[in-house]
């Protein structure tokens, strides 16, 4: 493979990663639950 | 850039080099622009802020680059605490320091949030740490009373992008994981990043073995991916907030800054009087020194009670604690500690917190840390304005610390 084949390639796959990273959002908005809810206790 | 098909007809090992490099690339921008944007401190808390717990999503990124932010920039008092932090009092660090002495302050926490999460939250934040760090930790006779923070309390602490920044850091990440699995048969749904914190299945057969040994492969990727999302993620939020500070700001400023010069220095004697005042006006109902709606609601048919339970043991929370402030001294920041009284009027066994505080100045003794005891004088009414949270008096006491220790 050329060189000048191999660098249009990197930007390639350089381009999707930043789109993957720019437009993905936050990484992991998903909430986690929990099955107890223990209350705070003012006295 | 034009790129005909014939140009991407490379072998599979060019493919995959090319990804790679690219990786790499995007890698070390990545580090690179973090670094930078850390530098150049875009995103400064405004003058005084109060974030009771992280939020979610977008939201808890923001109070991760305010807490980063805050910790590095040598000017703003972060000020971590627990319930007291929740009260509306006019003398409260956060709104009484910037508005009157030009001293920003960013006060993260509400109840439960103690030793355990201030140390992940500051670990989190390593690379912002410094001698300059400007930091104050307030502890409650009342983290001592449970053997760790309640799970549900840890969710709304540790939402994913809170647990994301903490993957790469070994010490504080076994902390976490051995958290999450003796909880784990708490959790009703869990987040992708929380599961990476659960329970491993551990060798038994080969063959279990070797799903074992893939299985941790695949994790190990899964860190790699969500720590490298949550940092591009990070950048691009940090340029958000740099952008359009006011509308991408889920945050809102409770304190002005005082731009003009420094008054002259406080009265702090004055002040105290004012402050007792205020706090003794609205406690006209009880002879507890409790504000007269909550001795209604909580005091009235009870009375005086212990506060402490039977059997309770301090060590768990003391060990942790004692681990965050040699943290603290490995990273060079003096943090003020401030450890805060019950009332004695409410509570049979108060006396009680000041065995305590003779704890915690054993541990800030050790660790060279300032430290401030309310429990060992004889205690003021209206220092607090209840059973146990810090009232106006209170509240001009821990300032005059806050002032006079980062003049």
């Amino acid at each position: 493979m050329s060189t000048r084949r191999f660098i249009k390639l990197v930007a390639l796959y350089l381009g999707l990663l930043v789109v993957l990273f720019t437009h993905a959002g936050n990484p992991d908005e998903s909430q986690s639950t929990s099955k107890v809810h223990f209350e705070y206790q003012q006295f | 850039m034009s790129l005909p098909s014939s140009d991407v007809r490379l072998t599979i090992g060019g493919h995959i080099a090319a990804a790679f490099t690219a990786l790499v690339i995007l890698w070390a921008a990545l580090a690179l622009l973090s670094t930078l944007l850390s530098r150049l401190n875009l995103a400064p808390p405004s003058a005084g802020l109060y974030i009771p717990d992280p939020g979610n999503g977008v939201e808890a990124t923001q109070t991760m680059i305010r807490l980063g932010s805050a910790l590095s920039d040598g000017r703003t008092v972060v000020l971590l605490g627990s319930s007291e932090l929740m009260q509306t009092r006019s003398f409260m660090p956060y709104r009484y320091l910037p508005k009157e002495l030009g001293i920003p302050v960013l006060a993260i926490g509400r109840g439960y949030f103690q030793s355990f999460a201030i140390y992940e939250y500051l670990s989190a934040n390593d690379r912002y740490l410094s001698d300059s760090t400007r930091l104050v930790i307030l502890v409650s006779p009342g983290w001592f009373k449970e053997d760790s923070i309640p799970f549900n309390f840890f969710l709304t602490y540790f939402p994913a992008p809170v647990l994301a920044r903490l993957l790469d850091k070994d010490a504080v990440t076994d902390l976490m994981r051995d958290y999450v699995t003796a909880h784990w048969s708490l959790v009703e749904k869990s987040s992708a990043t929380l599961s990476l914190f659960g329970p491993q299945t551990n060798s038994g057969a080969p063959r279990q073995r070797l799903w074992a040994w893939i299985r941790s492969g695949t994790r190990r990727l899964r860190e790699q991916a969500i720590g490298l999302r949550e940092q591009a993620f990070t950048l691009r939020t940090e340029f958000d907030m740099l952008l359009h500070t006011e509308a991408s700001n889920s945050h809102s400023t409770i304190a002005a800054i005082n731009t003009e010069t420094r008054p002259v220095a406080p009265d702090w004697e004055a002040l105290r009087r004012v402050a007792q005042e205020r706090e003794l006006a609205v406690m006209t109902n009880n002879p507890m020194y409790v504000r007269d709606d909550y001795y209604t609601r909580y005091l009235k048919d009870r009375g005086r009670t212990e506060y402490f339970p039977a059997g309770m043991d301090p060590k768990g929370e003391m060990q942790m604690l004692e681990r965050l402030l040699r943290y603290l001294q490995s990273r060079h920041v003096h943090a003020l500690i401030v450890m805060e009284p019950l009332n004695p009027y409410t509570y049979l066994d108060a006396s009680r917190a000041r065995t305590l505080g003779n704890e915690v100045a054993a541990l800030c003794a050790s660790t060279a840390m300032p430290y401030y005891d309310m429990t060992q004088s004889d205690y003021v009414p209206g220092t607090l304005s209840d059973a146990m949270h810090v009232g106006e008096l209170g509240w001009v006491l821990i300032d005059e610390k806050i002032d006079r220790y980062y003049q």
